[in-house]
Order: structure tokens, then sequence, then C-alpha cells
């Protein structure tokens, strides 16, 4: 063992084992050292100054792991340097170290696996919604298009985050799986954030790109879910649980359900409390009834989809739940063009009513200037 | 190098984006991280570009984000440009299997079979690739134990069992002296 040992070390200085001679070494370092500017010279730092602040980074280093509570006291006076470090991770769009933020970001991305980098898209996108939530509610002059800009910015994480999982997939990753899963629970949050989200006052364009966004998530998280199955279906082992997954997809068409109902009910309210408004709307109570009726049953095929589920056939389940979100996406459609319809309605009526009592007054004033006149 | 000394040019190349003290980083690594991806690559020409890649990248992290480890960062670097490159050229299997492709193209290399050296080299390309990973970071690079483990991403021990099989592995291919 000892002699094959030897001879893997006598290969350190052999071409034929990568070894380069300092010609060559040289050369590729003359080129490296001008893509990275070596001509700027670097700030010039004072001998006690460059090490005090040399010091401080090794002792940043230091407490950021498990420390003593002696060593606290240390913590609290290096505090106020301390939150320069990561000031660019909190930055918005417009902040002066906004760009530095997006350029670690990239950084981060060029030293990851395929696998890391779908996922770390999705974390990202995470970041410029919360980013489009905060300028939003911020007084930014500017805040209507930097939010527009967040928004896009999301989207298109999203989607990277799609083609590079579909390129996963494609290739027949072992992780394809595990990735798709987490991108999926991400999706989750994100949605729960948009839905909690508190924007303040942005205009209906940014309205709509929200909704847009959304739209992109819940696109991307159905093929998530798609690659989860075909991977399970494919490779028959329980890397994610597809009983879960399951579980969670019905509980979000429940939901759906009961948020479409619960809007609904409010315009056959006001269908009932405002009938003078059926003048100026095609909308009718029969037809919410309807509506209310076919929403209420959209999940009739998911009995059979859990007996699917039962028997281990994984594929025609989600296809299913799939088919029950379309149909929801159709019906919730049809709700907005209900409310929209009822909406322009009472608004109509509101101005009807107003141009009425303007003209009751209107011959009154009249006779009684045409009094003072003569 | 001491990882002090490696420490402080970290801070240098974050702090003040001092392209001399990458230089010294690159002197530091440049042999092993070229040799490390010449046992993955086609030919040296690849092996060039993809080092050449690997430290710019390098840069490119270290003056946006704080580095622990610089021989980690760097092999993983290399490592996730080698699997683009594969995934480049549409090699769709595994990285197991290009391993057994790549023995054969290590035939294909412009390499006369004359010297006991690189009869060596070609029974080291025909290991698995993660036999091949540990002999050439162990016995070529010279790395500690817990270096290559950093550098895998594996466990001491998982490293060490790797290196068992590895040198039985070769053992049992490579020829007698």
């Amino acid at each position: 063992m000892s002699n094959i040992i030897e001879q893997l070390k006598s290969l350190k200085t052999d071409p034929n084992a990568g070894w380069v001679s300092s010609a060559v070494r040289s050369e590729a370092r003359g080129k490296l050292m001008e893509a990275i500017g070596h001509y700027e010279e670097p700030v010039a730092v004072s001998g006690s100054e460059g090490g005090v602040a040399f010091l401080r980074w090794a002792f940043a280093d230091f407490i950021s792991k498990p420390i003593a509570v002696g060593a606290m006291v240390f913590a609290l006076a290096f505090g106020g340097w301390m939150g320069t470090v990561k000031a660019s991770s909190s930055s918005l769009p417009g902040d002066t170290l906004y760009n530095l933020k997006l350029v670690a970001e990239q950084a981060q991305l060029s030293v990851s696996s395929l696998e890391n980098r779908a996922v770390l898209h999705t974390e990202f996108a995470q970041r410029r919604l919360q980013e489009a939530v905060a300028v939003s509610n911020s007084n930014d002059p500017k805040k209507e298009a930097r939010v527009a800009t967040a928004m896009d910015a999301f989207k298109k994480e999203l989607e990277t985050a799609d083609t590079q999982l579909q390129q996963l997939k494609q290739e027949g990753s072992a992780e394809t799986a595990k990735v798709a899963s987490a991108i999926d629970q991400k999706i989750d949050e994100l949605s729960s954030a948009i839905d909690q989200s508190t924007m303040g006052e942005v205009s209906a364009e940014a309205a709509t790109q929200i909704v847009a966004a959304k739209d992109v998530a819940q696109g991307v998280s159905n093929s998530a879910v798609d690659v989860i199955v075909d991977s399970s279906e494919e490779s028959n082992q329980g890397d994610v649980d597809m009983d879960a997954l399951f579980r969670k997809e019905l509980s979000v068409i429940k939901s759906r359900q009961i948020t479409a109902l619960g809007r609904a009910m409010v315009v056959e309210n006001v269908l009932n409390a405002h009938p003078e408004i059926y003048e100026y709307t095609s909308v009718l109570l029969e037809g919410i009834n309807s509506l209310e009726y076919e929403i209420s049953n959209a999940d009739q095929n998911i009995p059979e989809a859990m007996n699917l589920m039962a028997a281990g056939g994984f594929r025609g389940a989600f296809d299913i739940i799939r088919t029950t979100e379309n149909l929801m996406d159709y019906l919730e459609g049809q709700l907005v063009s209900a409310e929209i319809s009822v909406t322009n309605a009472m608004m109509l009526v509101s101005e009807a009513t107003d141009a009425n009592e303007v003209d009751a007054v209107q011959p009154e004033d009249e006779t009684n200037n045409s009094e003072l006149i003569n | 190098m001491s990882m002090r000394r490696q420490q402080f040019l970290i801070f240098r190349i974050y702090q003040f984006r001092d392209t001399k003290a990458y230089g010294e980083l690159y002197d530091q690594y440049y042999d092993k991280i070229r040799r490390y991806i010449y046992f993955k690559m086609p030919n040296a020409e690849e092996t060039d570009e993809i080092t050449a890649e690997v430290f710019l990248r390098g840069w490119e992290y270290a003056t946006s984000s704080r580095v622990d480890n610089p021989s980690a960062l760097f092999y993983k670097i290399a490592r996730n440009l080698i699997a683009d490159f594969y995934r480049t050229r549409k090699q769709l299997t595994s990285l197991d299997v290009v391993e057994e492709i790549e023995g054969s193209t290590a035939l294909e290399k412009e390499i006369e079979i004359k010297h006991e050296h690189e009869v060596l080299v070609e029974k080291i390309m025909q290991l698995r690739e993660e036999y091949r990973e540990v002999l050439v970071m162990r016995f070529l690079n010279e790395m500690s134990i817990g270096e290559i483990a950093d550098a895998l991403e594996k466990t001491s021990n998982n490293v060490r069992v790797l290196l068992h099989r590895a040198k039985n592995a070769l053992q049992e291919i490579a020829p007698e002296r």
C-alpha cells in the first residue's frame, strides 16, 4: 500500500497530473489580476487602523457563534459597528446600498449548484415581495414605480426557479423532488404573505401587478407539484410526503371555496337590498345563486381523488386536484365580473339619484330668481 | 499559509477589494484547484478555462459576501462549474456514469502512454469520481482529512472510508513498480 501512495505523491509535479510550469501559472495569474482590476490601488489603511478593523472583523465572526455570558458585554460595546456589516441586506429599492444587495445575491448564485440556485431564486422572490410591501407603505415619492419594479423582479425570480426546476427534472437529478418540495413550500409562504400584506395606497396598475404576481406564484407552485408527483411515480420512493402534499392542496381548494362563497353572499345581499340596480346590471339573483351552487360543488370529484391517493395513484389524484383548481379559477372569474358589474350599477344608481335631486331643486330656484329680477 | 493569514486576506478583499490580497490567495490555491479540475475535464484547455472562472467567481463572491473558508469556497465553485460544464454539453446521465465515460475519454486524451506516470494517471482516471477526488486531494494536493471534508461537504469519517476504498481500488488496477 505504501508503494501506491508513494507513486501518487510522485505525480505532484507531473504535467500529466495537472501540474503546470511557473510560466503558465504566471500567465494565468496575470490574466486574472487584470480581470479583477489590479491596476486599482487598494484603499490606503494605516497600520493601526487596519489592525483594529481586522480585529473587529475577526471578533464579529467570534460572537456570531454561541458565546459565554461574560463576552456579551463586548458584543454590546461593538453593537453600533456590527449593524453596518449587514446594512445592505435590509436596503430597499432606491436606497444607496440596494445595488450592493443585488450584487451579493448574484454572487451567491454564481457559487451555487443548480439545485441550490432553484431554491435561492424563490428566496430572492420573497425578498422582492417584502421590498414591494415596505416601499408601498413608505412615503417614497417614487413608490409606484419601485413597487412595480419589485413585483416584476418577483415574477422573474419565480419564473427562473421554475425553469431551473424543469431543467433538473429533464436531467433526472436525484434531488429534483426535494427541490420541488422546497420551492412549493416557499411559494405557499409567499402566497400567504401576498394575501396578508397590508399594502399602502397604490395605483390600480400596481394592484394589477400584485394580482398577476400571485398568478405566477400559483403557476410555479402547480409546476412544482407536478414535478413532485412525476418524480414520486418514477422512483417509487418516499422522498416527499405525498399525503401531506395532497392534504395541503385540498386545504387550499377549501379555503378558496369559503372565500368565494363569502364574496358571492355579499353580491347577493346587495342585490336583495337594492333592487333598483337591476336596471343597470345583467347580474340577477338567480345567477348568483347558481354561481354559489357551482362553487359549493366544485370539489365533487375530490372523494375520487382521495380514493386514488389511497391506492397510490398519485398522478390521477393530482390531475383531479388540478381540474378542480381550474374550475375554481373559472368560477372566481365569474364572481369578479359580477362584483364589478354590481359595483358599477351602484355607482350609476347613485349618480342618477343625485341628478334627480338636482332637477328637483332647480325649478324652485329659477322661480325665486325670476321674482328677484322682476 | 496559516488560516489566520487567510482570514486577514479575506478581510482585506471584502473590506477594501484588495486585489493584491486576492493574488496571495490565488497563489495558495491555484495549483490545487487546477489539479482537482484537471482530473475531471476532458482536456487541458477546458481545465484552464474552468480554473480561471473559479477564481473570477471567487473574487465576485469574496468582495460581496463574507467567506469563512476560502478553500471550501473554491472547491465548491469548481464542482458547480464542472457540473454546469457537463450539463451544457448535454450529458444527461448522472456524474457517476459520466465518470465512467470520462474513463474512456481519458484514453482519448492526447497522452502517449509511455511513462509509468502516464499509466498511473490513466488508471486514476478509470476510478470512480469520488475515489479519484479524494486521492488527488490527499496525495497530490496534500490536504488534511478535515480540509477534504470541508471542500467536499462530507464528514471526516466519510472521507476516511472513501480514502481507504480509493486506495484499495487503485491498488487493484495499478501496475506494480
